[in-house]
């Protein structure tokens, strides 16, 4: 085997660089991947408190409805994107086989 | 004493009819959350016919936007479970882990219908339906490879060479985990 | 099947720090073998010490398995985390090494196996800086990237290994989880095709004439 060739094919696949930033992009999910949620409080002392304490329940109870719906809309998305991946997964599966079948069926081809 | 003797066996008897009477075509699948923490990637579906009609309800449609091929396929599905992992080495996970699945695919009604075997990497996949007569109550595929398994339940019928056609346009990101043959594979072998 | 995952195998245990290259591009190994230890404490500092020696490498090498940049930057990425999630089980730098090439070439080959077929990649989307040394034939070292782009993912990983992160046949038997004959077959076959697809292309050698 060629010397010259083999030190031609050494040259081409010379090392490139990610970017000087891409091990700060690794770190950063690792950060991510690592951090707690914070967790945030509010106290709300007030005179109007039963007034306040009636509209917060009435806001509550249509925004419960809204994220309720919304919450839905999110089940059947995510319920969708998942039936598509398994529909995917299985008809990948069912073409190697399709594919080995044929290729025993026909080994010149 | 003999009647109870008599009567625990039948008990234990009908237990796997009673099983599939409950839903026909689905199968136990063992607990993977083990192999789930040692995979590089893994994916774990289950859509039981309340989920599956809010898929169905969202409106489906496929790479191409014809979505009509799509919901045919999917017509006569009651559910589909998906358990698949992807390792960084082989070895991660055990035939014991696949025997309990197989174990169910012996009762009655379960038929193999097509396999292929790579005997040079190793690679197996095994395609069973249960059978009503002459209608499909259940697929399960298992694929297994050194560093990939797969096992897929689709519980009612669907036409597998339909779904075999739509490959590639259900417009998922390539997560999906699956076995391919590559143009080396050149050992598989299959039989019916 | 039931392999040791993490078992460290004869080629990395034999290999010292001084030979294995691509990984001594910020610190020599002495500083290696330090900053894998903090980084095995918990340290990110330490362990972006040790991305920074091997990035270059495992981009690469996914970059050429790969073809499209934005896959390469993902899978790179990628097997950095993985390999942080994994540094308990990693016994010194050369296992490292070891297990990122190892790592990056699995996971490239699985996702070349999921891609649909006859994916068109843009040219301009394999991107390759101008190298500035005058002794090299740029013609031919593009035909050759070329050419190893076409080949076959596992051919493709044999030709990377041995001609990019030299290592020898037998250290990339134990990476790919193959036969040794078979690392040998792919390497006779792939050079024998790569030597044929760059025709008239003849590599230039010292003092000869093109």
């Amino acid at each position: 085997m060629s010397d010259e060739f083999e030190k031609a094919l050494q040259r081409a696949l010379r090392h490139q660089s990610p970017g000087e930033d891409f091990s700060n992009r690794v770190i950063t999910q690792l950060d991510s991947a690592a951090a707690p949620t914070p967790a945030r409080q509010r106290v709300l002392r007030s005179r109007w408190l039963p007034a306040a304490l009636a509209a917060c329940i009435i806001a509550a109870i249509g925004l419960v409805q809204l994220r309720q719906r919304a919450l839905d809309a999110e089940r059947a998305t995510q319920a969708r994107t998942q039936l598509m991946q398994a529909l995917s997964i299985a008809s990948d599966n069912i073409n190697i086989v399709r594919t080995a079948v044929a290729r025993a069926e026909n080994p010149n081809s | 004493m003999r009647l109870r003797s008599i009567a625990l066996i039948c008990a234990l008897l009908a237990l796997p009819t009673l099983a599939c009477a409950a839903e026909p075509g689905r199968l136990q699948l063992p607990d993977f959350s083990a192999l789930s923490k040692k995979a590089a990637q893994s994916v774990d579906i289950s859509l039981d016919p309340s989920l599956l009609n809010l898929a169905k309800s969202v409106g489906i449609s496929d790479d191409s936007g014809n979505g009509a091929a799509v919901n045919g396929v999917i017509q006569g599905i009651r559910g589909i479970y998906v358990r698949s992992y992807s390792f960084d080495n082989p070895g991660e996970y055990s035939k014991a882990d696949v025997k309990a699945v197989e174990a169910q695919l012996l009762a009655p009604g379960w038929q193999p219908i097509v396999s292929t075997h790579d005997l040079k990497q190793g690679n197996n996949v095994d395609i069973y339906i249960l059978r009503n007569g002459n209608r499909t109550d259940g697929v399960a595929i298992i694929a297994a490879a050194p560093r990939q398994l797969t096992i897929v339940n689709i519980v009612g019928s669907i036409d597998l060479a339909k779904l075999a056609q739509l490959q590639g346009q259900f417009g998922v990101p390539r997560i999906g985990l699956s076995l391919h043959g590559t143009p080396d594979s050149s050992a598989a072998t299959a039989s019916h | 099947m039931e392999a040791d995952p993490m078992r460290l195998p004869t080629a990395a245990r034999n290999m010292s720090d001084s030979t294995a290259p691509g990984t001594l591009e910020t610190a020599g190994p002495a500083a290696l073998e330090s900053a894998l230890a903090r980084a095995q404490q918990g340290e990110l500092a330490a362990f972006r010490e040790l991305i920074r020696a091997h990035q270059d490498s495992v981009y690469t090498l996914a970059l050429r398995m790969l073809k499209v940049p934005e896959d390469a930057e993902e899978l790179a990425q990628d097997v950095f985390v993985s390999a942080h999630r994994h540094l308990d089980r990693i016994a010194s730098t050369a296992h490292l090494f070891f297990w990122l090439r190892r790592t990056v070439c699995h996971r490239a080959i699985d996702r070349l196996r999921r891609r649909p077929a006859h994916v068109p990649v843009p040219l301009d989307s394999v991107a390759e800086l101008p190298l500035p040394d005058a002794s090299h034939d740029p013609l031919l070292e593009r035909r050759l990237r070329d050419l190893i782009s076409g080949l076959p993912p596992m051919a493709r990983a044999v030709i990377l290994l041995r001609y990019q992160e030299d290592l020898d046949p037998s250290e990339i038997a134990q990476t790919l989880d193959m036969p040794l004959n078979t690392v040998k077959s792919h390497l006779k076959r792939s050079l024998a095709s790569l030597r044929a697809g760059c025709g008239e292309l003849r590599p230039i050698s010292a003092g000869s004439q093109s």
